[in-house]
């Protein structure tokens, strides 16, 4: 190897290197790619694929994210190690995790919910995710809603210092009441409402387009009035939870909708695959590429 | 022409006028016996075509079977309305749903005012061979609880039912969604099964707009299979913008297909602005409703 060749794979490797920690740890909030990229929340694929088998299938499928609920909590450091290799190696990286128990729309909850956010936002820089998902918690009865959405800006604020130190994003997630009766946050209206609140770059909404069809409908126009406040979107049908297209929802006009606004965040796939796993994943996200690039 | 023939030629024409009848105005027989195929209409005021003649030509040439009012009749002449309803007949076209009623059943203390307004509404309807009235709630009243507005509503259609059963004619209430209308107090199908429920009369049902739910609450389809007894009609636009459907957010297609699979035989009503030539654009959606509905079985 003489000296140019020796420096160009030098430069290369920093380059290869460079990209890799950009893509994992710092980009998206400033320097996302141009068009979306796509990720599937992994426990969809349910208890009876092993953790491995389901990284396979996602990057068979041409995904190149994958969205946690709290499968990390259990891993040992070389378990850590080997699945973060094994990632790497599929080209995939972790691009969201939820898994944080306190909501932050609980007033007297603050303390509470910013120690286990705190812990939260650490482990996923460990494992190089850049984002994470926090849900508010339950409705309190007998207090104000407008105390809890006070209480939601204000620790949402607090969340954004500890993440924006660790180069984190975060999303709040709206849960339609039919899954989830008793939680607060339950339409993107009032998520947009409290972001907007927030005021903070690294604080948006995770809109849920499923979840928003199951209770309140009018899933375009409430896109395009926020667009930049959404952080992350997940897809799924209405009613099943199954495959785009298998229910009332048209996806080619959602996707439409996101192009034209330039929509180029983690697009993820959270439904229950109706046939072959890797084929309906792959479907997916050919349907919504096409429908995408339709918008010129 | 022998006895026979005669014999015949009158079984026909009285089975003939029998069919009008029951086509045009017993009610009755459009509840009970409704065809095994829906029918589709349109709302005519969606059309912006200021000749009721041009409207019911659209309607017909785009293999539409009903129209449905809100204006127009009001100005007719007696004279004029023979005319038209000559002309509909001649086309195959019947006014299949009545709007335009100035009255609202969940206004407490109203009740006599609605019910005189309600069966004049019921009288006019039959006079023009239309078998079914669109009723609506009117306001949420702010000091008054939402209980109230409920018992309210319930106690003014039956009464309504009753004055429409009259008269053979059918009553659907219509949830409007709050960025439509921000202070009615009718604004999802979910209360409005609730209502027709307790209500607990064949002639009295729900027009599910998936128009206005979907703006106002989602969750169509599911609402649709757990409450299809109770649906009187459907109205169809997409979201946003209320244009055809296949321009937003509502896969009218698997609506549809929920709507074959539940046997719903009554009428499909299109009530959105059209975006290409009427008659292209009604004949292209109804015929995308048949066949969502045929690829159910």
């Amino acid at each position: 190897m003489n000296r140019r060749k020796f420096g160009q794979l030098f430069a290369a490797t920093a380059l290869e290197a460079a990209v890799l920690r950009s893509r994992a740890q710092t980009a998206p909030p400033s320097a996302s790619a141009t068009a979306p990229r796509f990720s599937v929340m992994l426990w969809v694929l349910g208890r009876a694929t092993p953790f491995d088998k389901g990284l396979e299938m996602v990057a068979e499928a041409g995904y190149q994210g994958v969205e946690l609920t709290g499968q990390f909590a259990k891993w040992t450091p070389e378990e850590q190690r080997g699945i973060m290799a094994r990632m790497s190696s599929l080209k995939l990286e972790f691009d969201s995790m939820s898994g944080v128990r306190a909501g932050f729309a609980v007033p007297e909850g603050g303390e509470a919910f910013l120690t286990e956010t705190t812990a939260h936002i650490k482990k996923a820089k460990e494992i190089g995710c850049p984002q994470v998902i926090l849900l508010s918690g339950k409705r309190s009865d007998g207090v104000d809603p407008q105390v809890q959405k006070q209480a939601s800006i204000d620790n949402l604020k607090r969340a954004s210092d500890v993440a924006a130190e660790h180069g984190v994003d975060i999303v709040i997630e709206p849960i339609d009441p039919l899954e989830n009766p008793p939680i607060f946050l339950q339409s993107v209206s009032v998520g947009f409402e409290i972001v907007r609140a927030v005021n903070r770059p690294n604080v948006k909404v995770l809109y849920d387009y499923y979840h928003e069809q199951r209770s309140f409908g009018n899933l375009i126009e409430k896109f395009e009035k926020n667009a930049e406040w959404v952080g992350l979107v997940h897809i799924a049908d209405v009613p099943g939870r199954h495959d785009p297209g298998t229910g009332e929802v048209d996806y080619g006009n959602i996707y439409r909708a996101m192009a034209k606004l330039k929509y180029n965040r983690f697009i993820a796939m959270e439904y229950y695959p109706v046939g072959d796993v890797v084929t309906s994943l792959k479907k997916a996200r050919a349907d919504a590429q096409q429908a995408m690039a339709s918008v010129s | 022409m022998n006895r026979r023939k005669f014999g015949q030629l009158i079984a026909a024409t009285a089975l003939e006028g029998a069919l009008f009848r029951a086509g045009a105005q017993g009610v009755t027989a459009t509840a009970t016996a409704a065809p095994s195929a829906p029918r589709f209409s349109c709302e005519i005021g969606t059309l912006k075509e200021p000749s009721y003649d041009r409207c019911i030509e659209i309607v017909h040439e785009a293999g539409y079977q009903g129209v449905e009012l809100t204006g127009f009749f009001q100005k007719w002449t007696p004279a004029e309305q023979r005319r038209l309803m000559a002309k509909m007949s001649s086309l195959g076209v019947m006014i299949d749903m009545l709007s335009g009623l100035q009255a609202s059943f969940a206004i407490p203390n109203t009740t006599e005012e609605f019910v005189t307004r309600t069966t004049a509404h019921c009288h006019l309807a039959k006079d023009l061979g239309c078998p079914q009235i669109n009723i609506k709630s009117g306001k949420r009243l702010e000091d008054v609880d939402p209980k109230v507005q409920i018992a309210t509503a319930i106690d003014n259609l039956k009464r309504a039912s009753d004055v429409a059963d009259a008269s053979g004619i059918n009553i659907v209430i219509e949830p409007i969604d709050l960025i439509e209308n921000p202070t009615i107090f009718l604004t999802s199908v979910t209360e409005g099964f609730e209502i027709v429920r307790a209500v607990n009369r064949p002639n009295v049902k729900v027009l599910y707009d998936f128009y206005h739910e979907q703006r106002g609450g989602g969750n169509l389809i599911e609402k649709l299979e757990k409450n299809i007894d109770w649906v009187g009609l459907v109205h169809i636009a997409d979201v946003p913008g209320r244009h055809e459907p296949g321009t937003g957010e509502i896969n009218y297609m698997n609506i549809y297909r929920s709507l074959g699979k539940l046997h719903y035989n009554r009428f499909i009503g299109m009530e959105y602005g059209p975006t290409t030539d009427a008659v292209t654009s009604l004949r292209r959606s109804r015929m995308e409703a048949q066949k969502g509905m045929a690829s159910a079985s």
